[in-house]
């Protein structure tokens, strides 16, 4: 098939209304082919209710949206056959193991037995499953019913693959594991949508984030870019062998900090200028004063802190 | 842009999209939609047998539960209670309110504990729950038989059991029918017994004046020798009806009326076929008929004696008024003629003193002794663990898919709606085919119910039935969002159902609102036509009401659910 566009998703003033509540508000969005792309944002932002319409499986209350260059509306069978999803619960058979589960679906597919089969063995391979490819999936790990999961939605070789919110409830591995196999199939070419409401695995692994809130895409770029852009200060957190209020306030005079923080026996300071000016200024201070340094670092703000700062709400409200 | 780095190492195998995927398909992947799939109908019925087969708890429950219902079934709904607690208070003091007394000392239904003085006496013990049903036997009602009205046996049963009542009220009607035909067979033996004196007297009188004037030549005597010929060929011919009628009525007496085939009088409408068989085979009913015809037989034999005797009497006049004949013959036949004449117009009092319907076939309800037979209840029980079955059992089927989430997946895959709804409603319907094919069969097997008509007549009435059961259940999942959803919604079908399928609670005993409500239940249709194989060897063409029903209700259920089946997920 020759490519009909650069873009994976294209959508406009996409709208959709349950009632008179408004869950997902004018999305509009470019998603090019082979990108990781993320979605951030609280439970409730719409994030899902987004991934539901570009998947089809609702129908948008008002604007269009083109998938793998298809007409969501007009042409929702070609988008179907394009696009591969891995929902939010297992939506799976319990009961049957990874083998009969993906035998279902590639039937539903209308596979011929024999690709049906080879396609089976050749992606639990991938999601390193077939050792258990006959085992009853009821006593499966999250992680391990998350893969099963990701080769279902990959069983007919699909262009575009969504991933909602996969790891969530996951546990460390599982959730690296899963992040890996995520960035190897996106290397392999295929596009990604992936929703989160973790600020650092959207940072890690997405090269583009859409911050959503409220059913709107408040901010959207790399991680970045967002940071540099709605990030705030960087914060010079200092540890001293003598501290106090006054202390706190002399060092945000000296430095030109926009704000301090005295908590814990800890002087936070938010830089606005160049950290590496500050920290030439303080180190003599505190000399002088016969003050010891016990811990001193500047960081970046985090996407947290972005989040924070463009929704003025903390982001697990 | 600034893609991160793209990892070094091949696309692992598998994985990479494949770019010659269209929606025209490729390789094995035929992602064509059809409007059914007959393939795909399969994939989903053989994947939910996977799910059941693999959850064991489930499977044994699906298989345990008909056998259960069954059994209980069988061994407690089935039989009409016996040793009833019951008292008489007897108003009347006759000969035949003493009968009436003694049967029911007799008779094994009930248990009788008293003999009260008055009817208030009855009701408190009733009240103190101390007996069941109280008998009445009003004054005047020995009079009344003599004289040839039908006499009315009182009853008051405790109604605070309806299943007891109902059961009781109606052993007693069947038990009341056993009394009232044996009264019946004492009087037409005393009619039979006059029409033989009567015969013996004019076969006398005949035989003293043939004797007395055989040289005379009189034509009196031709007229004579007519009259006696004719009377004692309707004599012979009314003794030999009559004793073959007392032969039937003593048979009914000797065993249960086929209550079975009385019920099925009333609810034929949903049964032509019932009521024809009914017309053609039910006993009572045509030994109830044979009955009226048999009085009616008397009347007109009656009639003609009665004349004979008239013609022979006139005749023995003529002759007696004719000069020089013998006096002491002549006398002789005369008082013949006369006792004749005496016991004809005793005929005609015991007659004239029968009501023409002694029995009232219309009062007995279908619960009484007849009913014991787990033969009657199956096809009840059949109809309502089908519907329960299909009914309760939906709820995974749709609105448990969709609050999992595979739905969903199914959704993303060209399968279309029909597609769906086919292979699951398929799936169930199989499942409760099997399970109500094994229910018979345990019924044959532990409770000897033999199934009359053809294991393939029932095969197809209950494919027939699951379809529609199953398309009930499958509206309900549709419109479900959660399997709790569902069973709360299903629970509002259900109970109804249940107390509508004459299975818990008589129909009979229930208001006529709902007793309308449960003749047109599927249920229903289903209940007579199971019947009609198991007891009456119906052939399906003997049911095609039920059969043109059930199928309206299987196809309006799975179109209903069609239409209602969105693809939308919330």
């Amino acid at each position: 098939m020759t490519d009909k566009t650069e873009y994976a998703i294209e959508c406009s003033g996409l709208v959709k209304k349950f009632g008179s509540f408004t869950a997902v508000n004018s999305l509009d969005l470019r998603v090019k082919k082979g990108e990781l792309f993320g979605f951030l944002g609280p439970n409730g932002a719409g994030k899902t209710t987004t991934i539901k319409m570009l998947t089809t499986l609702l129908t948008p209350t008002a604007g269009c949206a083109k998938v793998a260059g298809y007409d969501l509306a007009e042409e929702s069978a070609f988008v179907r056959a394009k696009i591969g999803v891995v929902p939010q619960e297992f939506a799976l058979f319990e009961e049957l193991s990874p083998a009969e589960n993906l035998w279902y679906i590639g039937e539903l597919f209308g596979m011929k037995k024999d690709y049906l089969k080879k396609r089976t063995e050749e992606l639990l391979r991938t999601v390193n499953l077939y050792e258990k490819k006959d085992v009853r999936s009821e006593g499966f790990s999250g992680g391990m019913k998350q893969r099963l999961s990701v080769a279902a939605g990959l069983m007919h070789t699909p262009d575009i693959l969504f991933m909602d919110e996969p790891t969530t409830g996951l546990d460390p591995q599982s959730r690296i594991a899963l992040r890996e196999l995520t960035q190897r199939l996106n290397a392999s070419g295929m596009t990604v949508i992936y929703t989160t409401h973790d600020m650092e695995e959207a940072d890690k692994l997405c090269e583009r984030i859409a911050v959503m809130d409220k059913g709107r895409v408040i901010a959207l770029g790399t991680g970045q870019e967002l940071k540099r852009t709605h990030g705030g200060y960087q914060r010079m957190t200092l540890s001293l062998s003598r501290h106090d209020e006054s202390l706190a306030r002399e060092l945000s005079k000296l430095v030109g900090a926009k704000e301090h923080l005295y908590r814990d026996g800890r002087i936070d300071l938010f830089l606005s200028g160049d950290p590496s000016e500050a920290v030439r200024a303080v180190i003599p201070f505190l000399s002088k004063k016969k003050i010891d340094i016990h811990d001193m670092n500047v960081r970046e703000p985090t996407l947290e802190e972005v989040f924070i700062n463009l929704t003025k709400k903390d982001v697990r409200d | 842009m600034a893609p991160k780095g793209k990892a070094e190492h091949s696309a692992p195998a598998g994985i990479s999209p494949s770019r010659a995927a269209g929606a025209s398909g490729h390789e094995g992947n035929g992602s064509v939609e059809r409007l059914l799939d007959v393939s795909k109908v399969f994939a989903i019925v053989k994947k939910n047998w996977m799910v059941l087969k693999s959850d064991k708890v489930r499977l044994t429950m699906l298989a345990i539960f008909p056998i259960i219902m069954i059994v209980i079934f069988g061994y407690t709904a089935g039989e009409a209670p016996k040793h009833v607690a019951a008292a008489i208070v007897d108003y009347d003091q006759s000969f035949y309110s003493q009968q009436v007394m003694s049967a029911l000392y007799s008779s094994n239904l009930f248990s009788i504990g008293h003999v009260l003085g008055s009817q208030d006496e009855g009701k408190a013990m009733i009240d103190r729950g101390e007996i069941k049903i109280l008998f009445i036997i009003p004054p005047g009602f020995g009079a009344d038989i003599e004289s040839g009205h039908t006499a009315t046996l009182s009853i008051i049963v405790d109604e605070s059991d309806p299943t007891v009542a109902a059961t009781t009220r109606a052993s007693t009607n069947a038990f009341v029918q056993q009394i009232s035909n044996s009264i019946a067979a004492v009087n037409l033996q005393r009619i039979s017994a006059q029409a033989g004196l009567a015969n013996s007297y004019l076969s006398s009188a005949s035989r003293t004046l043939s004797g007395a004037y055989s040289k005379s030549g009189a034509s009196e005597l031709d007229m004579i020798g007519y009259a006696y010929t004719d009377a004692s060929h309707v004599a012979s011919q009314t003794a030999s009806t009559m004793s073959s009628t007392i032969r039937t009525l003593k048979n009914n007496m000797g065993e249960p009326i086929d209550q079975n085939a009385i019920a099925d009088s009333f609810n034929y409408a949903s049964s032509p076929g019932a009521a024809l068989y009914l017309l053609a085979s039910g006993d009572s009913q045509a030994a109830a008929l044979q009955q009226i015809g048999m009085y009616q037989a008397i009347q007109g034999s009656n009639a003609r004696l009665a004349k004979d005797n008239a013609q022979m009497y006139g005749a023995a006049m003529s002759l007696a008024s004719k000069s020089g004949q013998d006096k002491a013959a002549m006398a002789s036949a005369a008082g013949l003629v006369g006792s004749a004449s005496g016991a004809v117009a005793q005929i005609q009092s015991a007659t004239a003193s029968i009501p023409p319907t002694l029995i009232s076939v219309e009062n007995i309800e279908p619960y009484g002794t007849g009913r014991a037979g787990i033969d009657f209840l199956i096809p009840n029980i059949l109809a309502l663990i089908i519907f329960q079955g299909a009914v309760m059992g939906l709820g995974r089927a749709v609105a448990g898919e969709r609050q999992d989430g595979s739905l969903t997946r199914v959704f993303l895959t060209p399968t279309s709606n029909v597609t769906i709804i086919t292979g699951t409603l398929l799936f169930y319907m199989l499942l409760e085919t099997v399970r109500s094919s094994a229910i018979v069969f345990v019924a044959m097997l532990l409770f000897g119910v033999a199934v009359k008509g053809s294991l393939l007549a029932v095969l197809v009435m209950i494919t027939i039935y699951s379809a529609g059961c199953t398309g009930l259940g499958m509206i309900l999942s549709v419109l479900s969002k959660s399997q709790e959803q569902y069973q709360s919604i299903a629970m509002l079908f259900s109970l109804p159902v249940m107390f509508l399928s004459g299975v818990f609670l008589p129909i009979e005993t229930m208001p006529a609102a709902l007793k309308g409500v449960a003749q047109v239940l599927p249920v229903t249709y289903m209940s007579d036509a199971m019947r009609g194989i198991i007891i009456k060897s119906f052939g399906l063409d003997m049911l095609i009401p039920d059969i043109v029903f059930l199928s309206i209700f299987a196809l309006a259920t799975i179109g209903i659910s069609l239409l209602l089946f969105k693809r939308e997920l919330i």
